[in-house]
């Protein structure tokens, strides 16, 4: 390493020169000095905003606020919230299109059911019971042995609720389709035993 | 070992010793290669500007739609599970800037690079136009504040904040489409904050960066000509000046000088604000500035053009060329195998997307002797246009199926869940058997637009 120093015109002092690479030591630019010191600022205000004098909210807490939130907002499905949503014109519609996209395929367009497919939704006759909540469960688990898929994974929580809803406007409409199937059930009666485990008909498609 | 050359009193820095930096005025330049610039910046701001107004086959010509994942490129339909094949566009791109740099040096810089395009094309034309030419504009500046220079300066930077709103504008529509773009500037930023703050944080980003920071994001921030010394060689062609037909530099009228009369128009010129002189630089851009504004003055002195030329450095020291290189030979075979992953890659995309799914619980049950599979199949169309799907079951395995929908419509792009029941007696329950399905696009008949799915059946047994 030469250790002859000399001065450039445009690199000032060279200080190291070494296989022709010669090395001065100039100031940086000062607009990349102000992004540093800035930064150093935003670090010292950051630690006291956040570590120091925890005035602001740090991710794990915002979370565990938004999680809190979000269970105390999340209500439990009764029969009573289903009648609710059944009197909400904008659910009522949203569960329309998604029966028509979907349910409707088993069930035909108005629910009447189809042969050798989905049950009358329209009629008396519940196989798995007609309750809102019975009617919530049955689509929420589906009936593995006809084909009926478990609907929560496709339409989320707020569609099945909605879709559940939309039925229950078509519930006792008596639209003529599929026969009868499963047991009499009567607006207001006694909710079948199984409700929330639906249990396999006599009848299969 | 080249010889040293000797070094221009004038300071030719962006940056002075102290840090400060040292603002660059370039002084016009006129010649063959900044009227071909104009004309591609010219051709590449149109493209630019118009391509948000195009449609291929009903969908915008590139629309990146980010928030939905949705990708339509020149009629090509993309969704998220396609990501992968950003890979080949990536890699794609990273390899043609590495040949084309290794054999034509920074011609992106100068001649495409959007920063250069807009900078060159459009910003510094206003401020020529508003306050002058170099001279000009240095005494104006020197002069500090009056009525003369206040006026040139507000309306240099209202126009500069002006264009940086259309430039992010434009941007913007790429990513959410052109008619919800003029949608949205029609309504109160409050309905749709996230895009409102995307236009101010980049039209503030694009008018600091056009109207101050300019060459720095080249000589400071640009990963791109830092890396040049290793991706370029001796023979590779870059802007150069000829030391051995030039020096000694000095007035034309003495016979013992070179070529070179001093002048310092390449200086003057250089946006950069470097001395061609001083050999191949990182800070240099390859506009091509100082090649036009030598030949011009090598003109008017009555001296052969091409003292500051493109040229290879061993071009420039009168060695031989070469073209063939091992380090081109090298990116060749790259190339090559990135072609044929490439063309496999892309000739796998099918017309849409079809998934047998097993639903959650058990994965099948027997009821009055039979062995049931309830499942679904997850359609996406991924073509263009609305499509129609049919779902033919293939019973030769003496599975039953009940497809209660069997026929499907579709938007480009929309996707739903067809359930299927799979049914066979208990007692020919057997190993190995398959729910098969063939999904079809309805009058279509190419070999991307029918598909047989599987998912193994299975039972007591299987």
């Amino acid at each position: 390493m030469s250790e002859a120093k000399r001065t450039d015109e445009i690199q000032g002092e060279i200080l190291h020169v070494y296989d022709d690479i010669e090395e001065a030591d100039n100031n940086l630019p000062t607009w990349w000095l102000l992004t540093f010191y800035g930064a150093v600022v935003f670090g010292l205000v950051y630690w006291f905003y956040f570590h120091e004098y925890a005035i602001g909210k740090l991710q794990p807490q915002k979370y565990a606020e938004a999680q809190a939130a979000a269970e105390a907002e999340r209500s439990i499905v009764t029969d009573e919230s289903l009648e609710a949503l059944a009197a909400d014109e904008s659910a009522i519609a949203a569960g329309q299109e998604i029966f028509m996209a979907q349910c409707f395929a088993c069930h035909d367009a108005k629910g009447q059911g189809r042969e050798g497919l989905g049950p009358n939704l329209t009629d008396k006759y519940w196989v798995h019971g007609g309750a809102p909540t019975d009617i919530h469960a049955t689509v929420t688990n589906g009936v593995a042995a006809k084909g009926m898929p478990p609907w929560t994974p496709i339409l989320g929580e707020t569609g099945v609720n909605q879709v559940v809803a939309y039925i229950l406007t078509i519930q006792n409409t008596e639209i003529p389709g599929k026969a009868p199937e499963g047991d009499l059930w009567e607006p207001g009666g006694t909710v079948a035993e199984d409700a929330g485990s639906p249990k396999d008909a006599d009848s299969g498609p | 070992m080249t010889s040293k050359l000797p070094i221009v009193e004038e300071h030719a820095s962006s940056l002075r010793s102290d840090g400060s930096r040292n603002y660059v005025h370039p002084a016009d330049v006129t010649g063959r290669f900044t009227r071909l610039r104009n004309v591609i910046f010219t051709v590449l701001i149109a493209i630019y500007v118009v391509l948000p107004f195009v449609k291929v086959g009903g969908h915008p010509a590139v629309f990146i739609d980010i928030v939905n994942r949705r990708f339509y490129l020149f009629g090509g339909v993309f969704n998220a599970q396609d990501f992968w094949l950003v890979f080949f566009l990536l890699s794609g791109v990273g390899l043609a800037l590495l040949i084309m740099t290794a054999i034509k040096g920074r011609l992106w810089c100068g001649y495409a690079c959007p920063h250069t395009v807009f900078l060159e094309g459009v910003f510094r034309r206003v401020e020529r136009w508003i306050e002058g030419p170099r001279a000009q504009r240095l005494r104006r500046n020197a002069a500090g504040l009056s009525f003369d220079n206040l006026w040139r300066k507000l309306l240099k930077h209202a126009i500069y904040i002006v264009l940086a709103l259309l430039l992010s504008h434009v941007f913007i529509s790429y990513f959410v489409s052109l008619p919800s773009v003029l949608d949205m500037v029609q309504r109160n930023p409050a309905e749709h904050p996230t895009a409102f703050t995307w236009i101010i944080v980049m039209s503030g980003i694009l008018y600091f960066n056009f109207s101050w920071f300019r060459e720095q994001l080249c000589l400071i921030i640009c990963p791109y000509g830092r890396l040049q010394s290793a991706m370029t060689d001796r023979d590779t062609m870059v802007i150069g000046y000829d030391g051995n037909r030039g020096e000694p530099r000095g007035k034309a009228s003495n016979p013992e000088n070179g070529d070179c009369v001093d002048c310092k128009r390449c200086v003057v010129v250089c946006p950069t604000g470097i001395d061609i002189r001083n050999g191949l630089q990182m800070e240099c851009v390859g506009c091509a500035a100082c090649v036009d504004a030598c030949d011009e003055i090598m003109d008017k002195v009555g001296r052969p053009e091409g003292l500051v030329r493109y040229d290879s450095l061993n071009g420039l020291e009168g060695k031989p060329k070469h073209l063939g290189r091992p380090r081109l030979f090298f990116y060749g075979g790259i190339a090559t195998l990135w072609l044929i992953g490439s063309v496999f890659a892309f000739a796998q995309s099918s017309a849409f997307e079809a998934n047998v799914l097993r639903h959650t619980g058990a994965p099948f049950v027997v009821v009055e002797g039979q062995v049931r599979n309830s499942m679904r199949i997850h359609l996406v169309n991924k073509t263009g246009d609305k499509q129609t799907f049919v779902a033919e079951p293939e019973s030769e395995s003496g599975i039953e199926y009940i497809i209660p929908q069997k026929r499907v419509e579709l938007e480009s792009l929309g996707s739903t869940y067809l359930p299927v029941l799979a049914v066979l007696p208990a007692d020919q329950m057997r190993p190995d058997l398959k729910v098969q399905v063939t999904i079809s696009i309805e009058g279509r008949d190419d070999r991307k637009s029918s598909r047989l799915v599987e998912a193994p059946f299975v039972g007591p047994g299987s």
